[in-house]
């Protein structure tokens, strides 16, 4: 009989296994329990847990066990080296923060202690009217310069008059002799 | 169209529009009405009971897990079928990649298993899981599936491409493919 199999062409010997394979009609035999596992497992019950599920979305695409524990782990200890990044950058810049802060504070108390230094002694001079006085100085210098000014004006004016009287009186002797 | 095939004249609707709302007692009579059809799919796909019985129970979880994304207009079972076809590609995948399917089996059993006496037997699961992995083990996961759905469930190539997501011409190229391995391998092995 298999003989007669042999000697078949390829196409009928495969349309016989075809035949053949068509056949296989299985049942299951546990088609209860199963049933029962999917409600249970669709009612929550024995349901994987969430980071499972999380797990398996991610790294499901990796069959072999080990490579998915690595990858799961090495993921893990990146997520953690970013998160004490994150916590460093941060707490670097609070600390830039507040060494920014304290050193405009110390400038800004800096800067108002010498303003109420320079005003307190103002104040202090105005109350001696040293101030007041040296305000007049200036007025007094300057109507010193108008005096002087004004007695350069003069004497040339004097000096200018005697002079023209002089040559008046020596043309008039000139015309005389 | 798939009801009639498989002597299941049934109304789906009814149950697409209960699962849908979440009903668990519509569920469970879903499930006990098409658990042998989904069964006998994942079997012939896969070759293998025990892998079959995971694989149908997770597509009844995913077909309540998503039973809000299901449209009242589309069939509850063919959605059905479809997921688990897809369940089936991925574990064939994985097994041939793992290459726990590049099996060659026994030539003088397997020309005893497909011989003249054993023609009107059922053949049985430890015989299919042979025949199959000897006969497709040269086959992609993708070529496999497309033999299985045409020649032994016996659909037309419409009713795969509702099954697999895959167009008709992809399918046909796919089937062409395989039974030109095939007949090739029958022919070398046998």
């Amino acid at each position: 009989m298999q003989g007669g199999f042999y000697n078949m062409k390829a196409e009928e010997k495969l349309e016989k296994i075809n035949a053949r394979l068509a056949s296989y009609d299985p049942e299951p035999d546990n088609r209860a329990d199963m049933i029962r596992n999917v409600m249970d497992l669709t009612s929550g019950k024995g349901s994987t847990p969430l980071i499972e599920q999380f797990i398996n979305i991610i790294f499901g695409w990796t069959e072999i066990l080990w490579i998915r524990a690595g990858l799961v782990t090495v993921s893990t200890c990146l997520v953690f080296v970013f998160v004490f990044q994150q916590f460093s950058i941060i707490n670097r810049i609070g600390q830039l923060e507040n060494r920014m802060v304290k050193s405009s504070t110390e400038q800004i108390i800096r800067q108002q202690g010498e303003q109420v230094l320079l005003n307190s002694v103002i104040m202090k001079e105005i109350g001696k009217g040293e101030v007041k006085d040296s305000l007049m100085v200036a007025d007094r210098d300057l109507q010193e310069l108008i005096n002087s000014y004004s007695e350069l004006q003069r004497r040339y004016n004097d000096l200018k008059k005697e002079h023209f009287s002089d040559q008046f009186n020596g043309k008039i002797k000139n015309q005389k002799l | 169209m798939y009801t009639e095939k498989r002597n299941l004249i049934v109304d789906y609707s009814k149950y697409t529009r209960a699962i849908s709302r979440g009903d668990r007692d519509v569920f469970r009579e879903y499930m006990d009405l098409t658990m042998d059809s989904i069964y006998k799919l994942a079997c012939r796909i896969i070759a293998s009971e025990d892998d079959a019985k995971d694989i149908v129970q997770e597509t009844y979880i995913k077909v309540w897990e998503k039973r809000k994304t299901l449209k009242s207009d589309k069939s509850l079972f063919s959605w059905s079928r479809k997921i688990a076809v897809n369940k089936c590609y991925d574990f064939l995948r994985a097994e041939k990649r793992r290459g726990r399917w590049n099996s060659e089996g026994d030539i003088s059993e397997l020309a005893k298993l497909t011989s003249d006496n054993s023609a009107e037997d059922k053949v049985n699961s430890e015989e299919y899981t042979k025949i199959l992995k000897v006969l497709t083990s040269k086959l992609s996961a993708r070529q496999q599936v497309v033999y299985t759905l045409s020649v032994i469930e016996k659909l037309a190539a419409d009713e795969i491409a509702i099954e697999t997501g895959m167009s008709k011409s992809s399918i046909k190229s796919n089937l062409y493919h395989a039974r030109e391995a095939l007949k090739k391998n029958a022919g070398r092995i046998l």
